[in-house]
């Protein structure tokens, strides 16, 4: 039952699978078909033919994972028609990645979960993995999201290597019919030996940041879905599109989605029938351009502890706090959240320093990437607020 | 009598799965209403594909009708198909809806 402002609050969270309710994505039309063009035939051939690599490349909020998904039951369904047993599977390196071995599990277990066994190397589950594919004449077509956080973080992991090369654990196809690595930037080819750089290849389709009218009128979709009838203006909404749209934050989707959703929760909060443009400029005084939802849900629990203890270690107006600092906030918080102590805070700092959430200048200047230092206060209050709703208490 | 093939096929099709009545019993208690294929997955259970397949089905036959807003497509009941009005006097007999 819809309350206030809301119709589907939920429908504008970062979790909510637009790609399934949609019949297409908006201003993504271009790159779908680039894609139908790059796999197409891959359904004509029964699923029958070599492993093809693709790249994505395009900032975060320009639609990649959504389009990719879009596809991904796209191309399933007609392969379903045709009668090939294909099956999409999207992995998402910064929720299901860590080491190799965890990444082939995961994947493995989506795959076919019988698969899956404690006692197998990497390599051992990979192959297992395409002899079973060969066996059952069972296809797949693999989206990989977040390579180039990935390949930061977990350089010596070799994942490329392996998922670009399956061709060659046998001398057939190998059941995977494609692989589309996602990634905000190509700067991570930079961390790839040659090998893997030439295994990846060249082909990329781009994805550019939205402008300000493709925002909105994507918005215009999310805002029908999401609120009662009247609650959002055009007034509103081209305002919201106009500060995605900026240099700043560089047409992020998911920033503009944000600001949609805490503006209509202030709305509601003060018994407002309808988002005023206050509501959204005081929301967008308390958000960080570069750290959304997604990316707070992203975070282990440890590393939301440790983001919360930089946070609170930046309590006055100078943007940098220092490890020490930290260190001491986190035995607070562990303590405040019941929770046992963190020995391995370095190892956060250097997570949330990948994920481009924090910046690490020195032992001394730690600080939160791109907080306004004007509002720091303000958005530090909010931080803070977003954070502690998502840690969760220990048992003690 | 003689039996009008159309109707035979359009109620086979129609009243042919349970998730495309429980589609059917939404839109009906709320006739004025146009839902989106969300709203519709959040009252039905069913999954989203299904819902899609049943929703193309029932537009197929006009029971149920289709527009676009923005990005979004949009269903209600056709009430202007007799035989959906004849399935909404039915419906209400069997107090299945509102």
């Amino acid at each position: 039952m819809s309350t206030g402002v809301f119709k589907n609050q939920e429908s504008l969270s970062p979790d909510f699978p637009i790609e399934m309710y949609w019949d297409e994505i908006p201003h993504r039309t271009n790159q779908i078909n680039m894609l139908r063009n790059f796999y197409g035939d891959i359904l004509e051939k029964k699923g029958k033919s070599f492993l093809r690599r693709l790249q994505i490349i395009g900032p975060s909020g320009s639609g990649k994972t959504c389009t990719l998904k879009f596809f991904g039951n796209e191309f399933e369904s007609k392969a379903k028609a045709l009668g090939v047993n294909l099956k999409h599977v999207y992995m998402n390196l910064k929720f299901e990645g860590g080491r190799r071995v965890i990444f082939y599990r995961n994947l493995v277990r989506k795959i076919e979960p019988r698969l899956v066994s404690a006692s197998f190397s990497a390599e051992e589950m990979l192959r297992s993995l395409v002899s079973y594919l060969q066996d059952e004449q069972r296809f797949i077509l693999l989206t990989i999201d977040e390579i180039d956080y990935f390949v930061r973080h977990f350089k010596k992991e070799g994942i490329v290597y392996d998922l670009t090369r399956l061709n060659e654990l046998s001398n057939r196809p190998c059941g995977v019919v494609g692989v589309t690595f996602l990634a905000r930037g190509k700067e991570f080819h930079d961390l790839l030996d040659s090998a893997e750089l030439s295994s990846l290849g060249r082909t990329f389709v781009e994805f550019k940041p939205y402008s300000s009218s493709q925002v909105f009128d994507i918005l215009e979709g999310r805002v029908e879905e999401a609120f009662n009838r009247g609650v959002c203006s055009d007034e509103t909404l081209r305002f919201i599109a106009d500060v995605t749209a900026s240099r700043k934050i560089n047409g992020d989707l998911r920033y503009a989605l944000d600001l949609l959703l805490y503006s209509g929760v202030l709305a509601d909060n003060q018994g407002s029938s309808r988002i005023l443009l206050d509501h959204v400029r005081r929301v967008l005084n308390q958000i960080s351009p570069s750290l959304t939802t997604e990316d707070v849900v992203g975070i282990s629990d440890e590393g939301k502890i440790v983001l919360l203890a930089v946070v609170r270690s930046l309590s006055d107006d100078y943007p940098y706090t220092s490890l020490r600092e930290i260190r001491e906030n986190v035995g607070v918080l562990c303590e405040e959240f019941k929770l046992k102590p963190i020995e391995n805070i370095e190892e956060s700092i250097q997570d949330l320093w990948d994920r481009q959430v924090i910046d690490f200048r020195s032992l001394l200047e730690i600080g939160i990437s791109g907080a306004p230092v004007k509002d720091l206060d303000k958005f530090l209050d909010g931080l803070i607020k977003r954070l502690e709703a998502r840690i969760e208490y220990g048992t003690g | 009598m003689e039996r009008d093939k159309n109707v035979d096929r359009a109620v086979e099709k129609g009243l042919g799965s349970v998730g495309k009545l429980k589609i059917l019993r939404l839109l009906l208690e709320r006739p004025n209403h146009a839902f989106t294929r969300y709203e519709i997955g959040k009252n039905v259970s069913n999954d989203p594909t299904s819902i899609r397949n049943d929703l193309q089905a029932l537009v197929q036959i006009k029971w149920v009708t289709e527009f676009k807003v923005q990005h979004l497509s949009k269903y209600s009941i056709n009430l202007n198909n007799e035989i959906v009005k004849r399935l909404a006097h039915f419906f209400r007999e069997l107090r299945h809806i509102q």
